[in-house]
């Protein structure tokens, strides 16, 4: 403490220090909340074909094309911790050679900033919708679900999944649309 | 040149030292509590953070410098004794010893 | 931090070079190693180099072995912090700094990454994993986006940095097309901004590095304890 130097660095240490317990306060304020809610997925139609799965494996798969409406409003789950959200629409289901299987379909970044409602109208899905073989022609229940990963300033990244999915039968046939 | 460098008081002392400590754990300390409680109040954790760099500013600025404040109770020194009359005293004393 | 340390004034500094009498020097409050200084490097203890060879000039054997001791101590407890992690959380290497921006805007260059791999825990979509790719030094920080698991527990899966436009199968090995449970490092769970940053500095600035380590080294080493 006696010099300009030394002084300036207990100066800086203490304010550090203030800083990580503060930051520490945000997380804690925020670690326990429930981040859950209700979500509205409608699927409209859906198409099944039988293609070589281009993107990679190079074998012929069932690719299916979903056309869906997706109705939520995401303002509660922000607060000050709460930098990002990655959200993403999933399918789930399981097929004879795989007891489970998920693939993201969709998915959008919102900013805290951004307008948290969505309202989408006859999207169509971001990636291709590949099974690992021909697991989705006929399949009884595909379950879509919206889920978000909650990005924070500073601590934990709770993967949500919001109350409200659907599971849908997909066609019989292959180039078939089916409407719901 | 050098002189006015060598005139720029630099050092604080003991009871200054202890008040700058004070005084910049107090600021830095009041600003947390009002950037977290603002921050918490609109939800944006940035404003926290602005806070307190600003209280870490006006401290740096308040108890960086030895300003006059820190130097009100200097230490008082024995006087400069001359060793030329010290070497004789001692000598005085040892051909007393000696007698 | 709280002890007030009064650099030999002008007036100090005289005394000492006039041979002052041992009682001026029990009037200082402790002020640390300044007060007992050797005759001969009195006078030199003005800049800052000379003061800490001062420091070790003014050690006896028993202290020198006791600050290399204690340099030796906060080598091992930061060794030990590492490898305890490791036990603990089951990656290989529980902490991780973000080195690009294909996770932006979640993850940003300098960002810490705090990993757990439990092997009973499973890997699902919209989970974010760390995983090594063959041929690839430094591990690649993605999304998943695809599972498909077996009933034996057989998983293959694919990622996507949120900033890219397409899979990472561009990434992988020629010929891949999945990734499993071997590749993976950690799944990241907490996250803590800009702290990374330091280590990407010295990353970029080997130069640096080593000025601070050697820095630091000199003044844990050269530095008396008080």
């Amino acid at each position: 403490m006696n010099t300009v130097l030394s002084r300036a660095n207990s100066l800086f240490a203490f304010s550090l220090s203030v800083m990580a317990a503060l930051t520490f306060g945000c997380f804690i304020t925020t670690a326990f909340k429930d981040r859950v809610v209700p979500v509205n997925i409608h699927v409209s139609r859906v198409t099944l074909e039988n293609v070589e799965d281009f993107t990679g494996p190079r074998e012929k798969s069932d690719l299916g094309f979903l056309i869906f409406d997706i109705n939520a409003d995401l303002q509660p789950i922000f607060d000050w911790n709460v930098k990002q959200l990655f959200i993403y629409l999933s399918a789930e289901y399981s097929t004879k050679s795989n007891a489970l299987n998920q693939v993201v379909l969709w998915d959008k970044i919102i900013l805290r900033g951004d307008n948290p409602k969505l309202s989408l109208k006859e999207m169509k899905s971001k990636y291709f919708f590949f099974d690992d073989g021909n697991g989705l022609k006929g399949n009884r229940n595909i379950t879509l679900t919206l889920s978000w990963n909650v990005v924070p300033n500073a601590g934990i990244l709770p993967l949500v999944t919001g109350s409200g999915h659907i599971s849908i039968p997909f066609p019989e046939t292959y180039k078939t649309p089916m409407s719901y | 040149m050098l002189d006015i460098f060598a005139s720029i008081p630099t050092q604080m002392d003991y009871k200054g030292q202890k008040l700058a400590e004070q005084i910049f754990q107090g600021i830095i300390l009041f600003s947390a509590v009002i950037g977290f409680t603002y921050g918490y109040v609109i939800e944006q954790f940035g404003w926290t953070v602005y806070i307190v760099i600003a209280g870490f500013a006006v401290s740096c600025l308040l108890t960086l410098p030895p300003w006059p404040m820190y130097r009100r109770n200097p230490l008082k020194w024995l006087p400069a004794q001359d060793s030329a009359v010290e070497e004789k005293k001692q000598q005085e004393k040892k051909s007393k010893k000696h007698k | 931090m709280n002890e007030y340390h009064m650099e030999q004034g002008e007036q100090g500094r005289r005394c000492w070079q006039r041979q002052a009498p041992p009682l001026l020097c029990q009037q200082l409050p402790d002020s640390g190693s300044s007060c007992h200084p050797t005759p001969g490097s009195a006078i030199l203890m003005q800049s800052l180099e000379m003061d800490l060879f001062g420091d070790l000039r003014r050690m006896n054997k028993r202290q020198l072995y006791y600050q290399v001791l204690n340099f030796a101590m906060i080598v091992s407890s930061a060794l030990m912090i590492w490898k305890g992690l490791i036990v603990v959380t089951g990656s290989e290497s529980p902490i991780v700094v973000v080195l690009s921006g294909s996770m932006e805007p979640a993850f940003h260059r300098g960002d810490l990454l705090f990993l757990t791999n439990f092997q009973e825990d499973p890997i699902r979509a919209g989970e974010i994993v760390v995983f090594k790719v063959e041929g690839r030094d430094i591990p690649i920080v993605h999304r998943v986006i695809k599972v498909h698991e077996k009933e034996n527990g057989d998983i293959k899966f694919l990622t996507k940095g949120d900033n890219n436009e397409v899979d990472d199968r561009g990434l992988y090995k020629e010929g891949q097309n999945w990734l499993e449970k071997k590749d993976v490092v950690g799944r990241a769970r907490g996250f803590l901004p800009y702290v990374g940053m330091v280590t990407i500095v010295m990353n970029d600035y080997p130069k640096f590095k080593y000025a601070v380590l050697a820095i630091m080294g000199a003044f844990v080493l050269l530095k008396r304890e008080s």
